[in-house]
């Protein structure tokens, strides 16, 4: 996706930038749902490091701005959460990547 | 990518929840198993009074074993301690490549030996010191190389280097201890010190991720 200040060669401004996407913990969650096609919530709290509250959290964040789709499943008896980021996740991760690269060169 | 002043490399960041699924050490107990049976066949010592079938059949026992460590470990042990996840298409090319590779060296392999059943290369004239350590090296270490750079599983090349090195080892060895000394330096010890290092990862993958119950 490229917006009218990356055409214009400008830098674009911090304001624009996703508010949902960069504070880190979630910018490091959505990282890991970006490089692999889905993960459970066991995988990314082992990943990230985060306590089980801090990740619920900022999953339902995440999902609250259509960024991630929760699916819920039972696996052998176990409840499974399946998570994945949507289109919508993945073209304003690659669109804050972009502007974080302009940024930061 | 920068955040924070921290920086987050997702190529790096992808290979690292990658490579956390052969912190286990299953592989290597696999491997170390596998190269273990080929040592104590070679020997001959403790089964020289065997005939060709029940070889045949404790082999694939063995083998069996193998892979049913690596497999119920992985289903019972590492997935429900690391989590589930998929990764995405460029894994999936790299295994495909890794399937085609695999399968060419399995032909040229079977070539090979062909070639020498009918007399066609005969190895015996051929100076065998150097003729085992090409071979090595052309049908362990290659292939245990390429499965490493695939699978981003450093220690297989470690384990390649060393497999590939047995055939040769056993050569250079034999005139100063004889057999079947020779091939347990050159294999049995070697299996045991893999199989050790995949036991150490395993008890620290254990301890560091614990089981959870619940989510």
């Amino acid at each position: 996706m490229v917006n009218k200040d990356e055409m214009n060669g400008e830098v674009p401004s911090l304001d624009k930038l996703d508010k949902i996407i960069h504070q880190p913990n979630r910018l490091l969650i959505m990282s890991y749902l970006y490089v692999v096609e889905k993960a459970d919530m066991l995988f990314l709290k082992n990943q990230t490091g985060l306590t089980w509250g801090n990740l619920s959290s900022h999953v339902s964040k995440l999902e609250e701005a259509e960024l991630l789709e929760i699916e819920k499943k039972f696996v052998k008896k176990t409840p499974k959460t399946i998570l994945h980021l949507t289109i919508k996740g993945r073209e304003a991760f690659e669109e804050y990547k972009n502007k974080m690269n302009q940024l930061l060169g | 990518m920068m955040n924070n002043g921290n920086e987050i490399n997702l190529k790096e960041l992808e290979k690292k929840a990658y490579r956390s699924f052969f912190q286990d050490g299953l592989w290597d107990i696999f491997i170390g198993i596998l190269i273990l049976n080929l040592g104590i066949l070679m020997s001959d010592t403790f089964i020289s009074n065997l005939e060709e079938l029940s070889l045949l059949i404790i082999t694939s026992v063995w083998n069996l074993i193998a892979f049913f460590i690596l497999y119920f470990g992985k289903k019972f042990l590492t997935i429900p301690r690391l989590g589930y996840v998929k990764f995405g298409p460029k894994r999936k090319r790299r295994r495909t490549y890794l399937k085609v590779i695999l399968l060419i060296n399995c032909l040229i392999g079977i070539i090979f030996f062909i070639i020498q059943l009918g007399g066609f290369l005969p190895l015996a004239e051929i100076n065998m010191i150097l003729t085992s350590l090409i071979l090595g090296f052309l049908f362990i270490t290659i292939p245990f190389s390429v499965l490493a750079y695939i699978l981003d599983f450093m220690r297989l090349f470690f384990y390649g280097f060393v497999f590939g090195l047995g055939f040769f080892l056993t050569e250079i060895l034999y005139p100063l201890f004889g057999h079947p000394l020779d091939t347990l330096f050159a294999f049995i010890v070697p299996s045991v010190i893999i199989i050790t290092i995949g036991c150490y990862y395993l008890l620290i993958f254990l301890h560091k991720y614990p089981r959870l119950e619940k989510e």
